[in-house]
């Protein structure tokens, strides 16, 4: 029995989006760098959202990787904070990335749409942070310190993961990737 | 017309890029900015300049079996006698966590679980009481509160803005 062109894609999709999800943990904590700047894990896991959010191309995709990788990053680094805030920090950039995909011209191998909605992403990322901690009962002055440069950080890292993300794809279109190839027939990729 | 088609349609030349990804790339940088200026205004006055870091009701209790045996705020652990260590390259500075623990009436023990807000870690770190050493201190950071630092302790094990001490 043969499958439909649409059942293929669907699980060449899905596919991409469990390989996304390994990404994001992997770049989370496998690859975590020993420097004390906030955010810096953002350009990997980043980067991994937006390759995938730009090749699979489907409304809400983002969001799945981002849950899979939220999922699979809080059963790896269990923290006190619980499992629904280590995963809201991973599923609401994915949200906010696919929020802004269709407003961002839905290119996101174009490197302006990619850095700001990277950015974007990576920033809504705070605000989970400082969410958590005011229901964890944390002073508002201590959620306060350093504030400015963490949101500052956190927009600079998601900026560099959507440009490194942007590169990818742009690599990934010339390479006639069967997701990707009707983009390199346009030839815009660049 | 679904996000895929209108993709789609932009490949094809059908629509041409118009200035609603313009405005909306122009938008979401206003939002960003506004962020960072509401960031400052946040920290500017949730924290007063010069103030001391106690001001910001901060406090790291030490409990055992979820009986709470005291609780110090930053100028309590600063009292309780600084230490300087160099770990990881780094300099720490702050209370030991074994005069901590002795100041809060703990004498014998196996672990501890150090517990942090979270928001820059995991928040959370169980230590031997084999790993902790003279030199294991609470570094008193520059935002106010302590970390933990010692040479048994890595850096990404690290648990900063500390709340509580868990011992067993």
């Amino acid at each position: 029995m043969s499958r439909t062109p649409a059942a293929r894609m669907r699980v060449a999709d899905m596919t991409v989006i469990a390989l996304v999800g390994v990404m994001i943990v992997i770049g989370k904590t496998v690859l975590r760098m020993p420097i004390s700047v906030p955010g810096h894990a953002g350009v990997l896991w980043i980067a991994a959202l937006v390759i995938g959010r730009g090749v699979v191309r489907r409304p809400g995709s983002a969001t799945l990787m981002a849950l899979i990788g939220g999922l699979l990053v809080a059963m790896m680094q269990p923290s006190d904070s619980g499992m629904l805030f280590t995963v809201a920090k991973y599923v609401i950039p994915g949200a906010v990335l696919d929020g802004l995909v269709p407003l961002l011209g839905g290119r996101l191998d174009r490197v302006v749409p990619a850095v700001v909605a990277g950015a974007a992403a990576h920033a809504s990322k705070v605000v989970v942070d400082l969410a958590q901690g005011l229901i964890a009962g944390v002073p508002t002055g201590v959620l306060a310190v350093d504030l400015t440069a963490g949101t500052a950080l956190h927009i600079a890292f998601g900026a560099l993961g959507g440009l490194l993300g942007a590169l990818v794809l742009q690599s990934l279109i010339r390479a006639r990737i069967p997701q990707l190839a009707d983009l390199a027939d346009t030839g815009r990729a660049s | 017309m679904d996000s895929r088609s209108a993709e789609a349609a932009l490949d094809d030349g059908r629509v041409a890029p118009d200035v609603r990804t313009r405005i909306a790339i122009a938008v979401v940088a206003l939002v960003l900015a506004t962020g960072v200026a509401a960031a400052w205004w946040f920290e500017s006055h949730a924290s007063a300049p010069g103030a001391p870091a106690t001001s910001n009701g901060y406090a790291v209790k030490v409990t055992r079996d979820g009986e709470l045996l005291a609780s110090y705020g930053l100028a309590e652990l600063q009292a309780m006698g600084t230490k300087t260590v160099v770990v990881q390259g780094g300099t720490e500075t702050g209370p030991a966590l074994l005069a901590v623990l002795d100041r809060a009436g703990v004498d014998t023990f196996t672990s501890v679980t150090i517990i942090g807000t979270g928001t820059r870690d995991t928040g959370r770190l169980v230590l031997a009481a084999g790993d902790i050493g003279p030199d294991t201190v609470l570094d008193i950071a520059k935002r106010g509160t302590v970390k933990v630092a010692g040479p048994n302790v890595t850096r990404d094990q690290r648990v900063r803005d500390i709340t509580e001490i868990q011992v067993r």
